[in-house]
């Protein structure tokens, strides 16, 4: 018979054990669906971005989110309304609602250091006279496990008994910006991870948006602020090199400088390595959405029409599709679900975010309708691609769109200045190699290409509405394009810049006849299809 | 996104014949360089509405009713320029224009195709200090082509200052004309 004493100091020891195996399995934990409550701490970091207003206070709590962040999601902040990305507290709702997040407010700066104390080795202090500084104590803060400040928040570090890791002041002040980032390639690259880059540009002077800044710090990202341009020779070639070292279909996250270059020459520069580019420099809180997990089986449904059984009118189809509409347009905005409406979707987030997807999908109307972006799997113009790597990409990017119940799917490419067409090769290349997609559309502002293939069209928007545009130029503009189309049916592909919202297309619409007929987009590329009175058209040869 | 910038080549017809006009005197002559003024011009497009676009014209005069008129638009990697030659001594001038979109069309999908050819006719005006130009060329759409005929009425001011230009065109008859002004650059 065994003594008590022997039986307790066996359930001892098998409590350690199982105590043991909580912990070991805890982190672990995080990285898939928990029902159980996730507490985290959410703060405010509405403001200015001013570097001498704001944005020392800005900074720090992005930077002090990326690490904390590393491991699990423990801190989420809060932009505001009148933010590029208006939708921090509907995520937020949403994941308190569908993912088990509990929340508590922190208030202030010292507060959230003191709470969050243990993930923090110190502070990296830049010099506000120079921006390149600033970028660069980003990437110093990821490798050294800082945050990051302006001078005079030294005071408020020391008193709460943190040390200094790197000082930028004065560092910089006789060098150019290729000399800065010469200088962060030598020092910080073999320690930062590669997995992806970050160019910390948009708007540049007095103000700065790092709100991407906390995914590149989690990630140990290299950040950089180096002109695409070909003509910014210095910059161009560090650049260049910089991208060239990375493994083709790597990310690009942040933004082109609104001073320095151009978008196309940015994303041209990307495609020519083969990398995938994601915006914006102001893309908030991806260190915690990608946490958010999907619940297990969760599988995405999209709106799809029923496409049996169509039959083509002698109508002027109309099919919408608006741009950067989900997290930076017009999807909270008025009107959304009174008519068919194409949102773009950027299936990254497939992978690195899906709760932000799941977040649209399940607030969709049936009158919303999904459409795969843009050019590839992530931002990709297809002609700057090399070739060998273009039906790779494609490939990738069908992946994707089966993964989201996706079945067309949008191509932008500005590589050229002179056009926004694409050479017989190309769009075939994406009916070979996108085999399930139903259909096409190409371009930003209006484009001309145009084929058929085996039931499924290429299209090209017919219309652009610019945001400056008044209602009634808008109807004369539409008015116009059924004259200069005069065939019936007549297939009108209408793209609306983000900011316009669907109440505005609305109004629009109403002083259109009834000849004008709105359908959803995968209605429209199966009727083009079935009467493809637009002709077939590439880009010009040469 | 930025938006793209594009020609639009009609405007630097009129000012070649209007050069030439008998009884202008040199200071109220269309010769010279013009200067776009968005704020006094209407309905004229999205592109000539944005404060982006810079727009400027040069009239080159060549003698015997021959003239060059150059058309200058501002684009992302400079100034942009193509040319357009005309005589006045033939009954129709035929010029070939670049290729792309036209600003004038606004963001709607009109283009101008390779080696395009663009005819026109100018008339002389009621005064001495106006005239009219027809311009005939075929636009590519979605649909194939469209042969588009565009009216222009030039009228240059008594103190030779100012250039205004009205236009409209066959496939939108019902809006209002555009109005272009341009002020002498020198």
């Amino acid at each position: 018979m065994k003594s008590n004493k022997s039986i307790l100091m066996r359930a001892l020891a098998y409590s350690l054990l199982a105590a043991i195996g909580i912990l070991l399995v805890s982190d672990q934990a995080f990285a898939k669906y928990s029902e159980k409550t996730i507490h985290v701490s959410v703060m405010n970091v509405e403001g200015n971005w001013e570097i001498t207003g704001d944005l020392p206070q800005q900074a720090l709590l992005i930077s002090l989110q990326g690490l904390v962040n590393r491991t699990a999601p423990r801190l989420y902040l809060l932009y505001g309304l009148h933010y590029v990305y208006t939708n921090t507290q509907a995520l937020l709702d949403f994941y308190q609602e569908q993912h088990h997040v509990d929340y508590m407010m922190i208030k202030s700066v010292p507060d959230a250091l003191v709470k969050f104390r243990k993930y923090v080795k110190g502070y990296i202090v830049y010099d506000q006279k120079i921006r390149d500084s600033i970028v660069l104590s980003f990437t110093a803060a990821g490798i050294m496990d800082g945050v990051v400040v302006a001078p005079d928040q030294i005071p408020m570090m020391e008193k709460l008994g943190f040390k200094m890791l790197a000082d930028f002041r004065g560092k910089f002040e006789n060098m150019d910006t290729t000399q800065i980032y010469k200088w962060a390639y030598n020092h910080y690259w073999n320690k930062s991870s590669h997995k992806e880059l970050i160019y910390m540009g948009g708007e540049e002077g007095k103000r700065m948006q790092p709100g991407v800044a906390d995914m590149g710090i989690a990630d140990r990202a290299f950040f950089y602020d180096l002109s695409t341009l070909p003509s910014s020779v210095t910059q161009y070639k560090l650049v260049s090199m910089l991208y060239s070292k990375m493994k083709p279909f790597s990310f690009l996250f942040g933004w082109h400088s609104y001073m320095k270059d151009y978008e196309h020459s940015y994303v041209t520069l990307a495609s020519h390595y083969a990398l995938r580019v994601e915006g914006l420099n102001t893309l908030p809180n991806m260190s915690f959405n990608r946490w958010i997990k999907l619940p297990p089986g969760y599988k995405f449904k999209a709106s799809h029409s029923n496409l049996k059984n169509l039959k083509v009118e002698k109508k002027i189809y109309v099919s919408f599709i608006q741009s950067d509409g989900l997290g930076i347009g017009a999807w909270l905005r008025p009107g959304r679900g009174q008519i068919p409406y194409g949102w773009e979707v950027n299936m990254y987030l497939y992978h690195y975010a899906p709760a932000i997807l799941q977040f649209y999908y399940e607030q969709a109307t049936p009158n919303d309708f999904f459409i795969g972006t843009l050019g590839g799997p992530s931002y990709m113009y297809p002609k700057a691609i090399p070739p060998k790597y273009l039906p790779t990409a494609i490939k990738m990017a069908s992946k994707l769109m089966k993964d989201l119940d996706l079945n067309m799917f949008e191509i932008f490419d500005a590589s050229d200045s002179l056009t926004r067409d694409l050479p017989k090769n190309i769009v075939d290349a994406y009916f070979k190699y996108m085999p399930n997609a139903i259909g096409f559309v190409n371009g930003y502002g209006p484009a001309h290409t145009f084929a058929v293939k085996n039931g499924r069209a290429f299209m090209s928007f017919d219309y652009y509405l610019p945001p400056t545009r008044s209602e009634k130029e808008v109807v004369g503009d539409l008015k116009e394009l059924a004259t200069l189309n005069p065939k019936r049916p007549y297939f009108l592909f209408f793209h609306v810049r983000e900011y316009t919202d669907v109440k505005e297309v609305m109004d629009i619409m109403k002083h259109l006849g009834p000849e004008f007929k709105i359908v959803p987009i995968d209605e429209f590329l199966k009727l083009a299809a079935m009467d493809p009175t637009f002709k077939t058209q590439y880009q010009f040869t040469r | 996104m930025k938006r793209e910038v594009f020609h639009n080549w009609t405007i630097m017809v009129i000012f070649l014949i209007t050069a030439s006009i008998p009884g202008l005197s040199k200071a109220q002559s269309f010769v010279g360089t013009w200067n776009f003024d968005k704020s006094q011009s209407k309905n004229v497009g999205a592109f000539f509405e944005s404060g982006e676009m810079r727009y400027q014209m040069k009239i080159i005069p060549e003698g015997n009713g021959k003239m060059v008129i150059e058309d200058l638009t501002s684009t992302e990697a400079g100034w942009r320029k193509s040319k357009l030659n005309v005589d006045l001594n033939a009954p129709e001038t035929t010029s070939i224009h670049p290729r792309g979109n036209l600003a004038s069309f606004s963001f709607e999908a009109v283009a101008i195709g390779p080696n395009q050819t663009i005819k026109t006719k100018a008339v002389q005006g009621s005064d001495k200090f106006a005239f009219d130009l027809t311009s005939y060329f075929t636009v590519l759409v979605s649909q194939g082509t469209y042969n588009i005929v565009l009216y222009s009425h030039y009228k240059l001011s008594p103190d030779g200052k100012t250039l205004t230009v009205t236009e409209t065109r066959n496939s939108r008859k019902y809006d209002k004309q555009a109005v272009y002004v341009f002020h002498k650059a020198d």
